[in-house]
């Protein structure tokens, strides 16, 4: 089955990235998503540019991050794409692969020394079905995949 | 303005003025309680009634500013539903705040 394809770019700022969600949650409509799915999605997006951003260009503007978002009828794949710092083995250990699980921290009630941040990869890794990450040639990809709960032709 | 606030009782509610609460909000609602807070407004309840959408930075600075006000005896969230809600619940963070489902019972509890 073919997919339906779109690419969306941003400047590396992240007052674009509101920009981006809005886009990616509208487009995710036309496939069988459902709406607490496109709702996952859009986070799920939004977590891993927000990442591009802080983390592979450091919060320098004038980059590009580039979404590429493709919709077929059983599945909708994205993918990120940042031509900056490469994500660290270590953090991409905790997305990719089998027996990767989201660690997220157990947290139970409230101390001084709460995390403030830290979640966007494991958030990513919750929300979807499957995630992957590649580094070629200076351009790094975030995929990740979402499986439709029923066939719907685009 | 970003966020309306409010004073019922001794307590100030505080609301996303959009729908969105994401990292460009983030760092002016850390600055924004840190304000409150050095006013005088000691008890926060963050109104999250008409957020459709919250990213990780936008919870790092609720995580933020309940640290500034110093702790779920004084700081409550209400009103999450849908992903918002999933978002504290994934992150376990639902356990951390004082969580309430409107204004009123978020006042009630941080009274108490």
């Amino acid at each position: 089955m073919k997919h339906k394809r779109i690419t969306l770019t941003i400047g590396s700022e992240l007052e674009n990235v509101a920009l981006v969600g809005a886009a990616v949650s509208r487009l995710s409509e036309f496939s069988s998503l459902n709406r607490e799915q496109v709702n996952r999605l859009e986070l799920a997006v939004v977590e891993a540019v927000n990442n591009a951003i802080e983390h592979a260009y450091g919060y320098a503007p004038g980059h590009s991050v580039e979404v590429d978002l493709r919709m077929g009828a059983k599945d909708i794949i994205v993918t990120i794409h940042d031509t900056g710092n490469s994500m660290p083995s270590t953090a991409v250990n905790t997305i990719v692969g089998e027996t990767a699980t989201p660690p997220m921290p157990v947290i139970d009630g409230y101390s001084a020394d709460l995390p403030e941040g830290g979640w966007g990869l494991l958030l990513i890794k919750s929300l979807t079905d499957d995630v992957s990450y590649s580094s070629e040639a200076g351009r790094n990809s975030l995929r990740i995949t979402y499986h439709c709960d029923s066939e719907t032709a685009l | 303005m970003a966020f309306e606030t409010r004073e019922v009782e001794d307590v100030t509610v505080v609301s996303p003025a959009n729908r969105r609460l994401d990292a460009v909000l983030a760092p002016k609602l850390k600055e924004l309680v840190a304000e409150l807070v050095a006013d005088g407004n000691n008890k926060i309840v963050l109104d999250v009634s008409n957020v459709e959408f919250m990213d990780s930075s936008g919870l790092g600075a609720a995580v933020a500013a309940l640290k500034i006000v110093g702790g779920p005896g004084d700081m409550a969230i209400c009103g999450a539903s849908g992903l918002v809600a999933d978002l504290f619940k994934l992150t376990h963070m639902d356990r951390v705040f004082t969580m309430a489902a409107n204004e009123e019972e978020a006042v009630v509890k941080l009274a108490s």
